[in-house]
C-alpha cells in the first residue's frame, strides 16, 4: 500500500464530513416525522417504520446531496486557494516595493541574463532549430562537392549529370532537386525599367520534392525543364511588393534579362526554398538559365563546371551518414568515369539543418551555436547566482520576522509559498525586462543593413514565441531555483536557529570564497570589455575624421550591368559613355567618371603580381578606371598625368600607380616613364602618373599599393558610375535614375547613393566601428549592471551576516564610520584585485585588435586609466551604499538579538 | 393524507422554498410542514426533490444555512434566506403571478359550444 499524500487525506476528511452532515440532516428529518406520527397516535415503532416509508429512497437522495455539496467544496477550496495566492502576490509586491534597491538590482541583473540568453537562443531557433515550411523537412538533406583543390565543401558547384546520377540513387532518396543561384535583373513590362534581384534556377522535380502548394496559380513541374518553358514563379514577397499582390499577375510576361518569361504562379508565403541567406525573388526552370545568361554558355551538362546544389528528401529508413558513406562510392565511381572532376572528388551530405546558413559553413554555425549559447548560459548563471546571493541575504535579515509569523501560526509551507511567490514576481518582473531588452536587441542587429551591392541579404531573425516559451520556462526555473533553497532555509532558520543562535544563518566558508572569487572575476571581464568598448568608441570618432585620399563629399556612385542586358563590348561602351555624358549634363553634376570598383564600398576587384625595379615583386590591387576619374574623386596626381581620352585600346598601354606602389617598385627613384607587367605574360604597360594613396578597401588600412588601368584598355562589364556633384547627392538620385533608365531601360542603376552613407553604412567604412562600439558597450554595460550586483550582493550578504560582530564594535566604541571603512576595504580589495587583472587582460587583447581601430593611439592610456577609476568607483559606491546600513546598527538591539 | 394533492410544476419547489425561509428561518422539515400548511396540503414537496433543491438554493448563494438546536432540542440544520435570496424571490413571484394570472384568465373564459357534425 502508498501511503496517502496530504490532499487525498484532506480530500477524505471532507468528505467524511459532508456524510455524515447529510446523513444527520436526513435522520434529523425521519425523526421529525415519526415524533409527528406519533402524536397523532401511532405507536413508537409503528411510527417510525412509517416515517421511514414515507421518506422514500434514502440512499438516493443522500447520494445526490452529497454529489451536490462535494462540489461545492472544490469551488470553496479552489476560491480559497485562489485568495490565498492572491494574498501572497500582494505580500510579495509589498515587499519588493519595500526594498527598490533589491529589487532593481535583482531583477536588472537577472534581466540581463535572460535577454542575452534570449537573443542566442533567437540566432539558435534561426539557424538551427526552425524547421522549413515544407512537408516533412526532417527527411531533407543537401549535398555539395569537394575535390583536393577546393578548400572546404562547396555549394553550388555540381553539373546536372551528377545531379540525376544522385537523383537516380532511389534506394537512399525519395527524390532530389538540383538548385542553382542566378543574378537577373527582372523588368514587370516592356517599358518598365529593370531590378536586380537573386532567382533561383531549379529542377523540374523541385516543388513536388518539398512538397508545398502555390498560394496562386502553379509552380514548377517536370515538362517546364524538360520542354525549356519560359516560365517563372515569383515569391511571395516579391509578389507583394513589387506586383502589389495583383492576382492578375498569371499569365503576364515579364523581362527576365531582357528574355519575355511568362508567370505562372506565386509561391506560399514564408517559403524561401532550402536558402537562409537569400530570400529568391524568383524561380526558374533549370533549363532556362543558359537562356538568360548566354554568356555562361551551357556548362551546367558539365560535371566539371556545375552550378547546382542538391537538396534531397532522404528514403526515411536511411540515416544521413549512411547516405554519405554511399555517396562517397559514388564519388569515387565519377572520379574514375569522368577525371575532369578533380582528384578527391567528394559529395558531402548534411541533413538541411546543419547546413545553415549555408553548406559552407555546415557545422560552424552549429559551434558557433554551442559557444554562444555557453557564453549566454554563463552570463544567465552569473545572474542568477547575484540573483541567489541578494535573496539569500535578503532572507537572513528577514529571519526574525519570519520567526515571529510563524510564532503566531503562519504554517511553513505558507512561508515557503510566500518567499517563493515573491521571488517568482522578481523573476518575472526580469522576464519582462530581459524580453524588452532582447527585442531592442535583436531590432538593433536586425536594423544594421546586411547585402551584397543591393542585394539585400536576410537576418533569419525573428523572437517568436516559441522562443519566448524557451526563455519564459528557464525563467521560471531560475525563480524556482534561487528562490526555492533561499525560501527553505530562510523558513527552517526561523523557528531554530534564529532563536538559539541570533541568526547566525551563515555560509560555510568555501562558499564565501568562491563569491568572493566570483567577484573577482566579473571586475575583471567587465574592465576588459569596458576598455575595448572606449577604444572602439575613440575609433569610431576618429574614423569619421580619417583621410580618406579622395573627398567622399558631394559624390554619388551607382553601379550597371552589362552582361544583364546581354551586352557585348561594343554596345556596352557606347552605353556606358552615353550614361555618363547625359548625367554631366544634369545641373548640380561637376563631373562623371566610370570604374571597377567603388573605394572602400566595393572593396578591391582584382590583385596582381607585379615586377618592379630588380627582384621587387609585389602583388597589388587593379582598378579600371575611365576618363576624369581622379578629378571627379579629387585624388590628387603627384607626378606625371591622369588618364586622357586618348588612352584607347589602339594606343601603347599605360598605368597610374599610386605614391605606395612607387615606393615599393623603385625605391628613392621616379617611376615615370617606367615599364611594368601585370602577371608574367601580360603585355608592357607604361606608367604616366603617380596619385596619392587612399584607402581602397578598409579605413582602418595602412597604404598599400595600388594600380589604375585605363578602362578603355582593360573593359569590364560591370563598373560604377562616380557623379562629383555642386547640389546635395542624395537629392540627384532620383533624377539621375531616370536620366539613365531614359538613356538605356536595360540597364539598370543598382546600389545609388552618396558617398558618405556608403561610408557609414558598409562593413568596410565606418559600420563596423559603429557596431564594434555598439555591440562592446552594450556587453560592457552588462558586464558592469552584472558585476555590480553581484558586488552589492556579496556586501549586503557580508553586512547581515556580521551584524553582531558590529553590534559588539560599536559597543566598543568604534563610530559609525570606523565600521563603513572596514566594509570599503573589504569591497575594494576585491575591486582592486579584479581591477589588476583586468588591465593585464585589456592590455593583451587591445594589441591584437590593432586592424579594427584606426587613427592616433595616443589616448588609449586615458581610456585605461578611465576605466579602471571608474569602475573602482562604482565599485566603492555599490559597496559603500549597503555598507552604510551597517554604520546605522543599533549596538543594544543587535547583541540582545543573539 | 387526506385531501388530494397536485403534482408540481418545475421551478415552484425553489419557489416556495424561498417563500418558506422568508416568513421564518427553520430546517428542511420545517419548510415541508410549511408548504403543506400555507396551501392547504394541496402541494406537497416530498424529500426527494426538498432536499436538492435546498442544497442547490444554498450553492446559489439564495439560503445559508448552520447547525443549530431544534424546538425539541436535537441539532438540526437550519436555513435562512440571505439578501440574494430575497431579491431573487420578488423577482420570481412577480413573474410566477403574472404567469399565473395569465393561465386563470385563460381558462376561466367560458368554452363555446363545440359544433356538430
Amino acid at each position: 500500500m502508498t501511503e496517502d499524500s496530504g490532499w487525498q487525506r484532506y480530500w477524505r476528511y471532507l468528505s467524511s464530513r459532508f456524510r455524515s452532515e447529510v446523513d444527520d440532516e436526513l435522520a434529523f428529518h425521519v425523526e421529525m416525522r415519526a415524533a409527528e406520527l406519533q402524536r397523532d397516535g401511532l405507536p413508537a415503532d409503528r411510527a417510525r417504520s412509517e416515517a421511514q416509508r414515507r421518506f422514500g429512497d434514502g440512499a438516493k437522495i443522500r447520494a445526490t446531496l452529497q454529489r451536490i455539496e462535494r462540489k461545492r467544496g472544490q469551488r470553496m477550496r479552489l476560491s480559497y486557494l485562489l485568495q490565498e495566492m492572491i494574498q501572497d502576490v500582494r505580500y510579495g509586491a509589498r515587499g519588493l516595493l519595500k526594498r527598490p534597491g533589491f529589487t532593481f538590482m535583482t531583477a536588472s541583473s537577472l534581466a540581463l541574463g535572460i535577454a542575452a540568453t534570449t537573443v542566442v537562443l533567437t540566432m539558435i531557433d534561426g539557424y538551427l532549430l526552425r524547421p522549413l515550411p515544407v512537408r516533412d523537412p526532417g527527411e531533407l538533406v543537401v549535398v555539395g562537392a569537394s575535390n583536393r583543390a577546393s578548400s572546404g565543401f562547396a555549394a553550388g558547384v555540381l553539373g546536372l549529370p551528377t545531379v540525376r546520377d544522385i537523383a537516380a540513387r532511389t534506394d537512399l532518396f525519395q527524390g532530389a532537386a538540383g538548385t542553382s543561384m542566378i543574378l537577373a535583373a527582372t523588368g514587370r513590362a516592356e517599358d518598365d525599367p529593370a531590378e536586380r534581384g537573386m532567382y533561383l534556377g531549379v529542377t523540374g522535380n523541385f516543388f513536388s520534392l518539398l512538397g508545398v502548394s502555390p498560394s496562386l496559380g502553379r509552380l514548377l513541374g517536370p515538362d517546364d525543364d524538360r520542354l525549356r518553358e519560359q516560365v517563372i514563379v515569383l515569391s511571395h514577397r516579391t509578389w507583394t511588393a513589387r506586383f502589389g499582390s495583383d492576382p492578375s499577375v498569371i499569365g503576364r510576361s515579364i523581362r527576365v534579362n531582357t528574355v519575355p518569361f511568362v508567370v505562372i504562379g506565386v509561391t506560399p508565403r514564408g517559403f524561401s526554398g532550402a536558402e537562409h541567406l537569400f530570400d529568391p525573388a524568383g524561380y526558374l526552370p533549370s533549363a532556362t538559365i543558359s537562356v538568360i545568361e548566354p554568356s555562361a554558355g551551357k556548362t551546367e551538362e558539365r560535371r566539371d563546371a556545375g552550378r547546382f546544389t542538391v537538396i534531397a528528401r532522404r528514403q526515411p529508413n536511411r540515416t544521413v551518414a549512411e547516405i554519405g558513406s554511399a555517396l562517397g562510392i559514388l564519388a569515387a565511381e565519377i572520379e574514375k568515369a569522368y577525371p575532369e572532376v578533380g582528384e578527391q572528388f567528394r559529395l558531402p551530405v548534411f541533413a538541411e539543418s546543419r547546413a545553415r546558413p549555408n553548406m559552407a559553413s555546415a557545422g560552424g554555425m552549429f559551434a558557433a551555436s554551442v559557444v554562444a549559447a555557453t557564453l549566454a548560459l554563463l552570463v544567465l548563471l552569473t545572474a542568477s547566482v547575484n540573483a541567489t546571493n541578494l535573496i539569500l541575504a535578503r532572507g537572513t535579515t528577514r529571519a526574525t520576522e519570519l520567526a515571529v509569523r510563524q510564532a503566531l501560526g503562519a504554517s511553513r509551507v505558507r512561508l515557503i509559498s510566500q518567499l517563493v511567490t515573491e521571488t517568482l514576481l522578481l523573476a518575472l518582473l526580469a522576464l519582462a525586462g530581459g524580453w524588452a531588452l532582447a527585442q531592442l536587441a535583436v531590432a538593433a542587429l536586425t536594423s544594421i543593413p546586411l547585402a551584397l551591392d543591393d542585394l539585400p541579404l536576410t537576418w533569419g531573425l525573428k523572437l517568436d514565441l516559441r522562443v519566448f516559451g524557451m526563455t519564459t520556462a528557464i525563467t521560471l526555473l531560475i525563480g524556482l531555483v534561487a528562490g526555492v533553497g533561499p525560501a527553505l532555509s530562510a523558513s527552517r532558520f526561523a523557528l531554530q536557529q534564529r532563536l538559539r543562535e541570533g541568526g547566525r544563518a551563515g555560509l560555510s566558508r568555501r562558499g564565501r570564497r568562491a563569491r568572493s572569487a566570483l567577484v573577482v572575476a566579473q571586475v575583471a571581464a567587465s574592465l576588459v570589455v569596458l576598455v575595448c568598448a572606449g577604444l572602439f568608441l575613440a575609433s569610431a570618432k576618429e574614423a569619421v575624421k580619417v583621410d580618406l585620399g579622395f573627398r567622399p563629399d558631394h559624390l554619388l556612385t551607382f553601379g550597371v550591368d552589362a552582361t544583364l542586358a546581354h551586352y557585348d563590348e561594343p554596345t556596352a561602351r557606347a552605353a556606358f559613355e552615353r550614361i555618363r555624358q547625359a548625367v554631366e549634363q544634369l545641373p548640380g553634376v561637376g563631373s562623371a567618371a566610370w570604374a571597377t570598383t567603388v573605394p572602400i564600398k566595393k572593396g578591391a576587384v582584382g590583385m596582381s603580381e607585379t615586377q618592379g625595379d630588380g627582384d621587387i615583386k609585389v602583388g597589388l590591387f587593379t582598378a579600371a578606371v575611365g576618363p576624369r576619374y581622379f578629378e571627379t574623386l579629387e585624388m590628387p596626381v603627384l607626378e606625371g598625368r591622369a588618364f586622357e581620352l586618348a588612352d584607347d585600346p589602339a594606343r601603347a598601354g599605360v598605368v597610374v600607380i599610386n605614391r605606395r606602389a612607387a615606393e615599393v617598385l623603385w625605391p628613392g627613384k621616379s617611376a615615370l616613364g617606367r615599364i611594368l607587367r601585370l602577371d608574367r605574360n601580360g603585355p608592357p604597360l607604361e606608367v604616366v602618373g603617380v596619385v596619392k594613396d587612399s584607402k581602397y578597401l578598409l579605413i582602418g588600412e595602412a597604404p598599400r599599393p595600388y594600380l589604375y588601368r585605363p578602362l578603355a584598355q582593360s573593359f569590364a562589364p560591370n563598373v560604377y558610375l562616380h557623379i562629383r556633384t555642386t547640389a546635395d547627392p542624395a537629392g540627384l538620385i532620383g533624377q539621375v535614375r531616370s536620366t539613365v533608365t531614359a538613356v538605356d531601360r536595360d540597364l539598370v542603376p543598382y546600389a545609388i547613393e552618396p558617398m558618405t552613407e556608403a561610408l557609414a553604412t558598409s562593413p568596410n567604412g565606418t559600420l563596423i566601428f559603429k557596431m564594434g562600439a555598439g555591440f562592446a558597450s552594450a556587453v560592457g554595460l552588462m558586464a558592469l549592471a552584472l558585476t555590480l550586483a553581484g558586488l552589492y550582493g556579496v556586501i549586503v550578504y557580508s553586512v547581515t551576516q556580521r551584524t553582531k560582530e558590529i553590534g559588539l564594535r560599536m559597543a566598543l566604541g568604534a563610530t559609525g564610520w570606523t565600521v563603513v571603512r572596514s566594509f570599503l576595504v573589504d569591497g575594494g580589495k576585491l575591486a582592486a584585485v579584479g581591477i589588476a587583472i583586468g588591465l593585464g587582460g585589456a592590455v593583451v587583447i587591445s594589441r591584437n585588435l590593432g586592424g579594427l581601430l584606426v587613427g592616433s593611439r595616443s589616448g588609449d592610456a586615458g581610456i585605461f586609466a578611465a576605466v579602471a577609476i571608474g569602475l573602482g568607483a562604482a565599485a566603492l559606491l555599490s559597496t559603500y551604499l549597503p555598507a552604510r546600513r551597517a554604520a546605522r546598527v543599533d549596538p543594544v538591539q543587535a547583541l540582545n538579538d543573539g | 393524507m387526506a385531501t388530494e394533492s397536485v403534482s408540481m410544476l418545475k421551478g415552484t419547489v425553489d419557489l416556495l422554498i424561498m417563500r418558506a425561509l422568508a416568513a421564518r428561518t427553520t430546517h428542511g422539515y420545517g419548510v415541508m410542514r410549511w408548504i403543506e400548511e400555507a396551501t392547504g396540503a394541496t402541494l406537497q414537496v416530498d424529500e426527494g426533490s426538498l432536499y436538492p433543491a435546498l442544497y442547490r438554493l444554498e450553492d446559489r448563494g439564495c439560503l445559508a444555512s448552520e447547525w443549530g438546536v431544534s424546538e425539541n432540542n436535537r441539532r438540526a440544520r437550519f436555513y435562512r434566506l440571505t439578501t440574494k435570496g430575497r431579491t431573487q424571490l420578488k423577482a420570481e413571484t412577480g413573474e410566477f403571478l403574472r404567469f399565473a394570472r395569465a393561465m386563470v384568465r385563460a381558462l376561466e373564459v367560458p368554452a363555446p359550444a363545440t359544433p356538430r357534425g
